[in-house]
Order: C-alpha cells, then structure tokens, then sequence
C-alpha cells in the first residue's frame, strides 16, 4: 500500500499517533524512494510554512474598524446598472402616463374619426379599408383627373 | 508551529469577546481582530499574495464575520470560521480576476504568470523577499482549490482533519488535492529541497 504525501507530511509534523508513526518509520526505513519522498515533503512544508505572512501590515485593525463605521463604497458598475434601471422605470412610467392621457383626450373628441383605441392612444390615423378608399378617391383620383 | 492567537491569562475567551461585540462594544470586536489578523493574513496572502487585494479581502472577511456574529453559535473553533469566510472570498476575488482578465486581456493570458506582487515590508530582507516571490508565483500557479490546500495544509500548518473543515470538502479530497499540487510545485520549488530531478 503506497503511502500519501499528506500522510508523510503528517509525520513530519507529529500528528500521527505513536503506533502510527512506528508503523511509517519500519516502511521509510526499508524504502529509500520513499524516505526520499519524506525529505523532500518536510523541506517543502518547512520553506512553505516560514514565508506565512505574520500581518496586512500596520493599522489593520483601524482600517477594519473604520469600514465598519462608513459604509461601504457601491461597486460603479452595480451602480450604474442600478442607476440605468430607475431611469428606465421613470420613462416607462412617464410614457404611459403621456399615452394614456392621449388615449383619453382622443377619446373624448367628438371629432376624432373613428380608429381603435391604439390609434387614438397613438395619435394616428385610422387604418380601416374604407378610410383608406376615402384617402385615395380624394387625393389619387384629382391627380389622375389631371 | 501552527499560527495560533497568543494565549494570555488576562485576555477574554473569543466567546465572552464575541458575546461583547453582540452586545455592541467594539473594542471587544478589535480584539478579536488583532488575535486572528496572522491567521487570516497568512490564508489571504498565500491565496493573493501582498496588495490592496490581500488588504480588501482580509477586511472583507472580518466585516462578513462582523455581520454574521449573531449567526455564529460556536459550532467551529472561530479561527476555522474566519478561514473560511477567507478562503470563500479569496476564490471570489480570483473568479473576479480570472473574469476581468478574460474580458479586457484574453483568454490566452489566464494561465501567464502574474507579476511579482509589491513587497512593502521593507524590514524583510532581500533573500527573504525574493524566496517569498518564487513561492508566491509558484503557488499562484496553482488552481485555486489546490492552492487552498497549499496554503492552509503547508503553510497556515493545519491538520488535514481542520483543512478539511476549513474547505467543507472530506478529508480525502485534502489528501488528493495536495499531493498533485505537491506534484505540480516540485520544480518551482527546488530550492527548498535541492531536487532539480
């Protein structure tokens, strides 16, 4: 059964127990590719381990303490985006309100010559086949007279 | 030895401190901070290596657990709820970086090597410095779940029972995870043990 390096380097750092680590010393003893293995894991551990840095450096805990005491800065473009979707919202809101106060003006005008209600809310003309016939024996057929 | 808070017969348990900080006294909550500031350091700055991101993500993490400290019973040990609060906002910053870097610089450049991070402790000396460089690149080099297992298994030095608390993962995948990132630093890391092999 081959041994792991996370084992070996459990026994570099005596967090095996007693029977354990006597069981890993009898396989080191008689296999030099794996006591090869264990040098080079300690070294490892013992270089990786010295460059742990000890602090950020000074005033950490100031600088802690002092975000928690303002609040934290929006990420720009969270914010924007968030600015962008209030706006949008606004036009909407201000559209519809703009439209529907046409819709109702037109509604309300005797005058207004009969189209839907999309058209009246549009402010367009009306799109029906008689209107359309109306539209061009007025204006289509004084041209061709001429 | 493992990074541990200083023991002192005179400072307050992290319960009774952490009980004070509920109750609103910051001073209890600034404790807290100095006694695990070298425990998150080493986790944040083994995942970033040294720079305003290191300094943003470690005060990150103590704001989290700041805000959080009414959810927090007690269940872990408190060093292994900041680690883990560090660890998850350490591979956040790396999804952002790896992000930005694909949007702005391409996707050719994820896998080149960062730059040397800035090292502004100058009292450090330059063999030091340069040691710490080499195995900050080489650990860089490293996928992020592997290089957390690096950082918390070699260099914060615990367990693989508490790294894999630490990680949420089952200690087998520590076990698995570090020795391919042990394969994968053999090289770079040379100097440590003379095997250029």
């Amino acid at each position: 059964m081959s041994v792991s390096l996370d084992r070996l380097l459990s026994h570099h750092r005596g967090e095996l127990s007693d029977a354990e680590a006597e069981a890993l010393r009898q396989r080191l003893a008689s296999d030099p590719a794996l006591r090869a293995d264990a040098a080079r894991v300690a070294s490892m551990a013992d270089g990786l381990a010295e460059t742990a840095a000890p602090s950020f450096g000074p005033y950490f805990s100031d600088r802690v303490m002092a975000r928690l005491r303002t609040p934290p800065e929006a990420d720009p473009v969270v914010a924007f985006g968030d600015a962008l979707r209030r706006l949008f919202v606004r036009v909407a809101l201000a559209s519809a309100v703009v439209v529907a106060g046409f819709a109702i003006a037109a509604e309300r005008d005797d005058d207004f010559y009969g189209g839907s209600f999309v058209e009246a809310a549009l402010g367009l003309p009306p799109a029906a086949a008689e209107t359309f016939i109306a539209f061009e024996a007025e204006t289509l057929v004084p041209l061709q007279a001429q | 030895m493992p990074l541990q808070p200083l023991p002192s017969p005179i400072s307050p348990s992290d319960e009774v401190l952490c009980e004070q900080v509920r109750m609103g006294n910051p001073d209890a909550f600034r404790a807290l901070v100095e006694r695990y500031e070298a425990q998150v350091a080493a986790t944040v700055i083994g995942m970033l290596g040294r720079g305003p991101d290191a300094d943003d993500v470690g005060q990150e993490t103590f704001v989290r657990f700041y805000e959080s400290i009414d959810r927090f019973r007690g269940e872990a040990a408190l060093g292994t709820y900041l680690t883990r609060i560090a660890i998850n906002q350490c591979l956040k910053t790396i999804r952002r970086r790896r992000s930005w870097t694909r949007r702005f610089i391409g996707e050719a450049q994820l896998d080149a090597p960062l730059p040397d991070p800035p090292a502004p402790d100058t009292t450090v000396d330059l063999d030091n410095r340069e040691r710490d460089a080499l195995v900050h690149r080489a650990v860089q080099a490293l996928p992020p779940k592997h290089r957390a297992v690096v950082v918390l298994r070699m260099i914060r030095e615990l367990s693989t029972n508490e790294t894999a608390e630490a990680l949420g993962v089952p200690p087998g995948t520590v076990m698995s995870r570090l020795s391919r990132a042990l394969a994968q630093l053999r090289e770079p890391l040379a100097l440590f043990h003379g095997d250029l092999s």
